[in-house]
């Protein structure tokens, strides 16, 4: 049964998923019946494959590499490649849970539709072949196909900001696209490979880079930018994850920040020796998690808020990334994981106030704590949470951030991430007062609205929470010894 | 912006004000004092003279930070640019 021959599985069976409710369409029942039944599906298949390298259509390593390179590493690979690790499992089994939450929801909202169950298991489809390629076209392919998919998404809400936003999002996916695409047709050039390992050995080999090469870095680098939602592209993301439905805009932020990790660590690995690139990531991480923290801060509708959170918190996880070293990557990494936690519970709860009160805008609600109570304690506890306090999950990777920026020479980032830190206190704090706590308002809350899917869905993502935050080893220890393996 | 003139939305602004001034001068003082220490001592005091005549800087970050398709177009192109200078200048290959 636990078969590493399943590694395909994990990006073939969303995509068979969401060709059949797409043909479903408009059926109802037969759509509700297919999405229930491959969501689970699509949770078993990380959890019962076992680690390996699934290599596409029988290729093998071959010696005989391209003459077009003219460099001499010993073998390469010809055909895609698809590597499962343990780091791989953790985001592919929190991507395939995520997903389940959301099509729960949806069915639940009555949201159901064959076009969109197809899209969020194309989406789901996407990012895990975009976790698991080692090939850097099959990424690129992938990339593209989730742009379609997160803007499908956000135009089903069916209002005309959410057709704004997804319009011009896939007006810069065009330009981060055709970066991405011709970084990499630059580098097939030079080196004549597209395999990530076999790339990264030929760079290696090749000693400087000539300039074509450079100009490849830098449009792939653009590229991660537009991918991650950091600045300037954080407007484009946060007005993504502002008009979609709150709980797609969960996994919309989740999907973002494990593109971002995955392909940091893509670029990583490839310019391994390119100390500038890692300047370069840092600058623009800090960048984007003043303004997302500074532009939370602003906000009076709770929908925006939480995206420039979302924004600022991924900021965060770039700035582990940016700073280069094996534990401050390590640490980048767990906060990513820790926040897509704790952002996907303010989501929700996001979600609940808008189906119950038909707003988010704050100064048109009050008194949620004597109508949602449960609601109003989860959000608190998911503030502190995502604001880096113990015992929760978010205080352990933090706290490691802080620990690799002191050991990495950049005392003063350690000062930023914690004036940050209560920056986002602030702003989420300020929102659940507003919520919860405020005198009554006009606005009253729907009162057949129950919640309970969103009641028990936020009390498993808490407890998850917790649960990382009080035995923090078992998910940063996998992915501190796969950095180091991986020596970028 | 309903609010913005009450207590909360003067909290808020002044919070990220605080923090938009911390930030600047946190990240000036980064690249400033792996340069070179007269550099840090005379640029710091420099940065601090900025944000004395600009503040409040937060509205000013605001008004960038619409989701106007111009104004991320121009941010973009921008963005395009330095990294372009800043792979090419540092690696060697303008300078």
């Amino acid at each position: 049964m636990f078969n590493s021959t399943l590694i395909p599985l994990m990006v073939v069976f969303p995509l068979i998923a969401a060709i059949l409710a797409n043909f479903l369409h408009q059926k109802d029942r037969s759509v509700k019946t297919i999405a229930i039944i491959s969501s689970i599906v699509a949770i078993i298949i990380p959890l019962i494959t076992l680690y390996g390298v699934h290599l596409f259509s029988g290729h093998i390593r071959t010696e005989s590499f391209p003459e077009i390179s003219k460099l001499l590493i010993p073998d390469v690979y010809m055909g895609i490649v698809y590597a499962y690790g343990p780091l791989q499992k953790i985001l592919l089994a929190l991507l395939t849970l995520m997903t389940v939450f959301v099509v729960f929801l949806s069915i639940n909202r009555k949201l159901i539709s064959g076009v969109y169950v197809a899209m969020i298991f194309i989406s789901l489809a996407s990012v895990s072949a975009i976790i698991l390629t080692d090939d850097f076209f099959n990424f690129f392919v992938f990339i593209e196909v989730l742009t379609v998919a997160q803007a499908a998404l956000v135009i089903a809400v069916k209002e005309t900001k959410a057709h704004k936003a997804a319009f011009k999002y896939m007006i810069f996916s065009s330009v981060s696209g055709g970066s991405i695409l011709l970084g990499i047709a630059l580098l097939l050039g030079v080196y004549g490979l597209l395999n990530m390992t076999d790339l990264s050995n030929a760079i290696t080999a090749g000693g400087a880079l000539k300039p074509v090469a450079l100009t490849a870095i830098a449009l792939i680098t653009v590229g991660w930018l537009y991918e991650s939602g950091l600045f300037p592209f954080h407007i484009v993301k946060s007005n993504m994850y502002e008009n979609a439905m709150p709980e797609t805009a969960a996994l919309l932020q989740l999907q973002s920040k494990f593109i971002l990790v995955a392909m940091s660590i893509a670029l990583l690995r490839i310019f391994s020796g390119y100390a500038l690139l890692k300047s370069v990531m840092l600058g623009f991480a800090i960048f984007t998690v003043v303004i997302g923290s500074v532009m939370a801060l602003q906000q009076t509708d709770l929908r925006k808020l939480l995206s420039f959170v979302a924004v600022g918190q991924a900021g965060l996880v770039a700035m582990g990334i940016g700073l280069g070293t094996s534990f401050s990557i390590s640490a980048g990494i767990f906060h990513a994981i820790n926040d897509v936690l704790s952002m996907a519970i303010l989501f929700f709860v996001a979600g609940f106030i808008l189906e119950s009160y038909k707003t988010t805008k704050l100064d048109q609600l009050g008194e949620g704590l004597q109508k949602a109570p449960l609601i109003g304690t989860i959000m608190f506890l998911a503030t502190l949470a995502i604001s880096g306090v113990p015992p929760f999950n978010s205080y352990q990777s933090e706290f490691r951030l802080i620990q690799s920026a002191v050991e990495a020479g950049y005392a003063e980032l350690s000062v930023l991430v914690i004036l940050l830190s209560v920056a986002t206190f602030i702003a989420v704090i300020k929102a659940f007062y507003m919520i919860f706590m405020k005198p009554s308002t006009n606005t009253e809350a729907d009162p057949k609205v129950k919640g309970t899917m969103y009641k028990t869905i936020i009390v498993i993502l808490i407890a998850m929470c917790l649960f990382i935050g009080l035995f923090p080893n078992m998910v940063y220890d996998p992915i501190y010894n796969i950095i180091v393996s991986l020596g970028v | 912006m309903e609010h913005k003139g009450k207590g909360f939305g003067i909290g808020s602004g002044f919070t990220s004000e605080f923090l938009m001034i911390s930030s600047i001068l946190i990240a000036g003082m980064l690249v400033l004092r792996t340069a070179n220490s007269v550099l840090f001592a005379l640029g710091s005091l420099v940065i601090l003279a900025a944000i004395l005549f600009t503040v409040p800087t937060v509205f000013r970050v605001e008004k960038e930070n619409t989701d106007s398709i111009n104004l991320t177009s121009f941010y973009v192109v921008l963005t395009i640019a330095v990294i372009l200078i800043v792979f090419f200048a540092g690696s060697g290959v303008l300078i």
